[in-house]
């Protein structure tokens, strides 16, 4: 069951490392729900991805939640996921996130659940809006926690490295076009602070951030 | 809502992105592979996520240093991650379990009582002639007496029901900040005399005797009395000092065996004020002692939550076996060898398929579990291995000492045995063997010995005795698994702590890395030593992250 879970992750792994610029709205496909992508096991070139055939050793492990307790603070300077009383939402969430009290669940569940992402779209959701406040009130770049720099596929490159680990040379635009054309589409509908709040979500959601 | 365009944008932009076609998407560069290996690594030994600047240095640098990785074990962060490993492997956390009887709970003011009190049928009885706290007055004294009023309830008053008034104490668990206490809970007397005809003429106020008096109270600052945060903080404390304790040996790189045998361990301010002063409670005095086998600190006052001082226990002890939290988790002594052979050992213990026979089968009448058709196969086994906490109170943390000055006890007491004078305590009924526990003529010739001895010289010709585990405690049974021979210990730590960094097992062709990792680790147990060597490992390194993943028969 695990394995089955973490392949709705694991199926991420051509977004990740040189995504296509999308295409406009498809109609997701009603039999297969899983939170980032319509996906047709049976495609031959994705076999890959399934269970049975990753190695033992290489199969994805979904970040723990006190992976992200600890990571989210120190990428976005001390912000947190917090409730309206400033409580820590992953202390507040803990057991519904799949951590183990030791009293009722003595494992942890570190299945990529729908309700666990659904919470982690929460969070991002947070987390982006409170960094790109504080970076609206930052005037300088080097100390911006999103808006590094003005140039929008530079800034994606930084991004890209700072929450994907994933170095991006500076004439590769394929590894950010998907980014890139997510920033202009909401830019086109909204505003400038609305693609970059877009663009830091999708990142924080994405199978490159969530899992390792 | 402000983020609801962007969450429709988001949703048509995942799906093509995603279902975007794969073919050579997913091959890598070199630099991006020890990125992807940063990445690992700082998870799994920090915690976090690596920043900018380090992704930039390996970028620069074209590979994880060495270097890289040793600071990385040597990171709060590292301590931490093993914290989590140890929270894990044996359940920390003794929340839920009450440390005493409701004559040594203070509860907050309420709608029957204008200050804290003791909401105790005992206490209130005798204090007030019925189940009610104190009126809201300044409590005086009248010859030496605690003045009171009939109740105002015209009812309650007739029958005798009174109330004091309050005082400020300055309670121990907040000296800065008096509380209001309802005066005969707050009374100080160490010593009194008894108001009934049962027991001693005079008796002390910190024990089961209290309610033989309206003179006693919570004592001195009310140190007798716990409250519901003062419990909480003892029960929270006893899990910290378990996990201080494993964290002390991964921070000092001492060798990772003292998790076993070690007899440091720190005490802090609740857990120093809970066995000085509360533990001859009710419910407390046949589980607890204050003499758990070290002296306690003399300047800790129980607020000091975050004050900790390392103190060395007696010979008894052993490692985590014996910190109250692992007693308190796994209470019976086969709940402890049960935990003890899953973490120590990785064995569990399992009946053979089949093994167990109908449950109307006349076997079942055998009272020996090491003999009974189908438990005999895992207790035969279980049995001898719980003997070695047979010197432990179970459903508490008391050590059972042979001699002592006072509360011995020797593996055979006459006085619970078949002519004792003391077959119905409760002494007896909790350790030894009793008239009721040996109702059964398998069970008689053991009465009067410590309950862990029952069975203990009849496990058969084939696997004789184990009494000699009673005696010999826990610290023995630490011995069976760090002996070099078998290397149960470093064999089975190996094995966890590997699957705790790659998340799987061992496979069956990585025989020989298990074994190097096990033999290295039995020379010397040094924990950094086992996780560099993994983290370093072919197998850890392949493991890198789905996107890493090359088709079968690819380049890699």
């Amino acid at each position: 069951m695990r394995i089955a879970s973490l392949l709705i992750l694991a199926v991420g792994c051509t977004a990740m490392e040189a995504p296509t610029p999308p295409v406009q709205p498809a109609q997701p496909d009603p039999h297969f729900g899983d939170h980032w992508s319509q996906v047709e096991r049976e495609d031959p070139e994705q076999t890959w991805a399934h269970p049975d055939q990753v190695p033992m050793g290489q199969m994805p492990r979904r970040l723990e939640v006190e992976h992200l307790r600890r990571s989210i603070p120190l990428l976005f300077g001390g912000i947190q996921w917090e409730d309206r009383n400033e409580r820590s939402m992953w202390d507040v969430l803990s057991r519904t996130l799949g951590e183990a009290d030791y009293l009722e669940v003595t494992e942890s569940n570190a299945d990529p659940s729908p309700l666990f992402a659904k919470f982690m779209d929460d969070m991002a959701a947070q987390v982006c809006g409170k960094a790109l406040d504080r970076d609206a009130h930052t005037a300088e770049a080097n100390e911006r926690l999103i808006l590094r720099h003005p140039d929008v596929k530079s800034n994606l490159r930084f991004l890209r490295l700072k929450l994907h680990g994933i170095a991006v040379a500076p004439d590769n635009n394929e590894a950010v076009d998907a980014y890139y054309q997510l920033h202009q589409t909401i830019q086109a509908q909204a505003s400038s602070g609305q693609a970059w709040l877009g663009v830091c979500m999708a990142m924080l959601t994405a199978p490159e951030f969530m899992t390792y | 809502m402000r983020y609801a365009l962007v969450l429709s944008l988001l949703v048509s932009w995942a799906a093509p992105v995603a279902a975007a076609p794969s073919g050579p998407m997913c091959e890598q560069s070199s630099v991006q592979e020890q990125l992807h290996y940063l990445r690992r690594l700082s998870l799994d030994l920090r915690g976090h996520l690596p920043s900018v600047a380090e992704y930039e240095y390996v970028t620069q640098q074209g590979t994880v240093s060495a270097q890289q990785i040793d600071e990385m074990l040597t990171t709060e962060g590292f301590v931490e991650r093993m914290r989590n490993y140890h929270r894990d492997l044996l359940w920390v956390n003794i929340g839920g379990q009450r440390l005493t009887g409701n004559m040594w709970r203070l509860s907050g003011p309420s709608g029957t009582s204008a200050a804290m009190w003791v909401n105790n049928v005992a206490r209130t009885a005798r204090y007030r002639g019925g189940r009610v706290g104190c009126a809201d007055f300044e409590s005086s004294m009248s010859n030496g007496q605690i003045t009171t009023r009939p109740h105002p309830d015209p009812e309650m008053a007739a029958n005798g029901v009174v109330q004091e008034g309050w005082v400020w104490v300055q309670a121990y668990w907040n000296p800065d900040q008096p509380v209001k206490v309802c005066a005969f809970d707050a009374q100080e007397h160490e010593i009194v005399d008894n108001q009934t005809n049962r027991g001693p003429a005079q008796i002390p106020c910190n024990n089961f005797y209290a309610n033989r008096s309206s003179e006693c109270g919570c004592g001195p600052n009310l140190r007798w009395c716990l409250t519901r945060d003062s419990e909480i903080q003892v029960r929270r404390s006893w899990d910290e000092q378990l996990l201080r304790f494993a964290d002390a040996i991964v921070r000092g790189d001492r060798p990772y065996s003292e998790l076993l045998t070690s007899r440091e361990m720190e005490v802090n301010g609740p857990i120093t004020h809970f066995l000085k002063h509360q533990t001859q409670a009710p419910g407390n005095a046949y589980l607890v002692t204050g003499d758990q086998g070290y002296d306690l600190p003399d300047d800790l006052g129980q607020h000091q939550v975050d004050e900790w001082r390392s103190v060395t226990r007696s010979s008894m002890h052993a490692g985590v076996l014996t910190l109250p939290s692992f007693l308190t988790k796994f209470q019976s002594n086969r709940g402890r060898a049960t935990r003890f052979y899953h973490a120590f050992r990785c064995e569990a213990f399992q009946a053979p398929p089949g093994g167990l026979p109908a449950t109307d089968d006349d076997c079942h009448n055998e009272p020996n579990l090491t003999k009974r058709c189908g438990c005999k196969y895992c207790h035969v086994s279980v049995e001898p291995a719980a003997a070695y906490w047979g010197r432990w109170s179970e459903q508490g943390i008391k050590p059972l000492i042979p001699e002592a000055q006072s509360d011995a006890y020797p593996a055979f007491d006459p006085a619970c045995g078949p002519d004792g004078n003391q077959r119905g305590s409760l002494r007896c009924r909790l350790y030894y063997v009793n008239e009721v526990f040996a109702e059964d003529d398998a069970r008689k010739p053991y009465e009067g010995y410590l309950r862990s001895y029952l069975f203990a010289d009849d496990l058969g010709e084939q696997n004789g005795s184990y009494s000699a585990n009673i005696e010999s405690g826990p610290q023995a049974m630490a011995q069976t698994v760090l002996d070099p021979g078998e290397s149960r210990f470093a064999k089975c730590t190996s094995q966890r702590i590997f699957k705790h960094f790659t998340g799987r097992d061992f496979r069956t062709t990585e025989s020989a890395l298990e074994g190097q990792l096990s033999s290295t680790f039995q020379t010397g147990f040094d924990l950094k030593q086992l996780v560099r060597q993994i983290v370093t490992s072919a197998e850890y390194r392949e493991g890198a992250r789905f996107g890493l993943i090359k088709e079968e028969g690819g380049e890699q």
